[in-house]
């Protein structure tokens, strides 16, 4: 192991190959969600409205507490919350995608990204899910669409080019050495308080900047939540992202030519 | 046409987070060798096939004997494309279709029909090619109106049948075929075998695994005999069972004695 050249070649057919098989993990990612609708009446608008509740109450307390204005923060938060929540959910459950799967993988030969696909294309329907709450929220804020809501578009895309190195990487790490697991959802839940989703990023002092500067995850939710909010972000904000993004595949795929066909070995 | 060949093919298992008393434990167990990497290495590695070399093509009907642990399940497994080989190469061209079990990934929550057109993607068919073979499918897996139901409502027996009739509605080019493919009970047993047998028979080139010399004698016409990972005997059907009879007879060296 480990001395095996990287085959870039099978990495391709495995990733373009998958991709295709749009069939598959578009069904894949639709099932899923269907599943959480069975024998409930609103199935994953459970989760939906859980989140909703909190947004309502930390909107009040925190605009209060902040003497801030309901009506600036609750968009901001509510936007800032539901990407949040898609790229952590994506972040953990990509650690077991493939650890998930062991049985197909040790039983039929297929391109390993349908799963990765799959994974991302779920959290984005929840995401729609979600969306429920911020334009309820933006009602009552008397947000207006404007062209730059449009943004939100290519921002979702950056966000999904950026899901599918991240998920590939962690779940292959994640099968080789199962304690990271652990590790990513320890992180993420002191990185909900150190990214700026509860604050403003203008609000930390200047010894603090980096965390806000030097975090990836403030690219992506910023991204997403300033479109939602009539404003187009800022140009470092979607270079910073592209930038992630290069880096990310950069990162990616030497890694997964070297060791997908380690894979089901390591299950 | 439809071709398999290993040139040269071995598979390596290293075996992750193995405790010493894992590691005696395996001293004695029969199967592929166990080595250590260099002197104090924690890597501990199984040759599960060491290099083997096969050739088949059009109307080769192969049948793979030997103990249990001897690497069957590892070579099906490689001509199936879920293992890439550690060294060697695998080299084939058609479509391949493995049968390792009958219960391909069927989720329980949902529906016979519903898992029938997952797994029927997943094993290579596309959608319409799953409708076009969907009455076959019912008919064969005898379920009715069950199909409109969450999987999780069948029995044992309907869960082995709804995977079954999945499983052998497929046109492979190759068939990869293990013995554990196994159909309920006794009744659905006798029909299952027919399916089996036309299936085999849509086939171009086959791969059988299988402790049962009826079966291998019934459809195979080329054999091989597998012991730790490497091939003992090759030939007809004849020669191999005459070598692997020779074998059981001999007294067991076993893996200890590869063990260094």
């Amino acid at each position: 192991m480990g001395v095996m050249a990287p085959d870039y070649a099978a990495a391709y057919r495995d990733l373009v190959g998958g991709l295709q098989q749009v069939g598959i993990w578009g069904r894949l990612g639709i099932q899923e969600t269907r599943r959480r609708y069975r024998r409930t009446v609103i199935g994953p608008f459970w989760t939906t409205i859980s989140m909703g509740i909190f947004i309502l109450a930390a909107g009040l307390v925190w605009s209060t507490l902040w003497r801030q204005d309901l009506t600036v923060f609750l968009p901001y938060l509510a936007a800032g919350m539901i990407t949040w929540v898609m790229i952590t959910a994506l972040l953990l459950e990509a650690c077991d995608c493939f650890i998930k799967a062991e049985f197909m993988l040790k039983q039929i030969s297929f391109p390993y990204s349908i799963l990765v696909y799959s994974l991302v294309w779920r959290n984005f329907i929840v995401f729609l899910h979600n969306m429920l709450i911020f334009i309820a929220v933006a009602v009552f804020a008397g947000i207006v669409p404007s062209l730059a809501t449009l943004a939100v578009v290519p921002a979702l895309v950056l966000v999904g080019l950026n899901a599918v190195w991240f998920t590939l990487l962690l779940g292959l790490l994640c099968t080789r050495f199962r304690d990271l697991q652990q590790l990513i959802s320890s992180l993420l839940q002191v990185g909900i308080f150190v990214t700026p989703v509860f604050w403003r990023p203008e609000q930390i002092t200047d010894e603090f900047a980096a965390l806000v500067y030097l975090n990836p995850l403030y690219y992506m939710i910023e991204l997403v939540r300033q479109p939602l909010l009539g404003q187009v972000a800022p140009p470092e904000i979607w270079l910073g992202s592209i930038a992630i993004a290069v880096c990310g595949w950069a990162l990616t795929l030497p890694f997964y030519a070297r060791f997908r066909r380690r894979l089901p070995y390591w299950l | 046409m439809a071709s398999l060949v290993f040139d040269n093919v071995t598979v390596d298992f290293v075996v992750y987070g193995s405790s010493r008393s894992f590691r005696s434990a395996l001293r004695g167990a029969t199967g592929g060798l166990v080595r250590r990497e260099g002197a104090g290495s924690s890597r501990v590695t199984v040759r599960a096939l060491d290099g083997l070399n096969l050739s088949l093509g059009h109307g080769d009907r192969l049948g793979i004997i030997g103990h249990n642990g001897a690497g069957k399940t590892t070579l099906l497994r490689v001509c199936a494309g879920v293992y890439e080989p550690t060294g060697g190469r695998v080299i084939s061209e058609g479509r391949i279709s493995s049968l390792l079990t009958t219960f391909p990934g069927i989720d329980l929550d949902d529906s016979g029909y519903e898992n029938i057109i997952t797994i029927g993607m997943f094993l290579g068919m596309s959608f319409d090619e799953i409708q076009a073979k969907m009455p076959d499918i019912e008919e064969c897996s005898e379920l009715g109106e069950y199909l409109t139901l969450p999987c999780r409502t069948y029995s044992t027996g309907m869960l082995i049948r709804l995977g079954f009739a999945i499983a052998t509605a497929v046109d492979p080019e190759i068939l990869i075929l293990d013995e554990g493919l196994s159909a309920g009970d006794a009744r659905f047993t006798e029909r299952a075998a027919g399916r089996i047998r036309d299936l085999i028979q849509r086939s171009h080139v086959l791969v059988l695994a299988s402790h049962s010399e009826a079966l291998i004698r019934a459809y195979c016409n080329r054999a091989i005999l597998l012991k730790e990972g490497r091939l003992m005997a090759e030939g007809s059907v004849d020669e191999v069972f005459d070598a692997y009879g020779e074998l059981a007879v001999a007294p067991e060296s076993g893996a200890e004695a590869a063990v260094t």
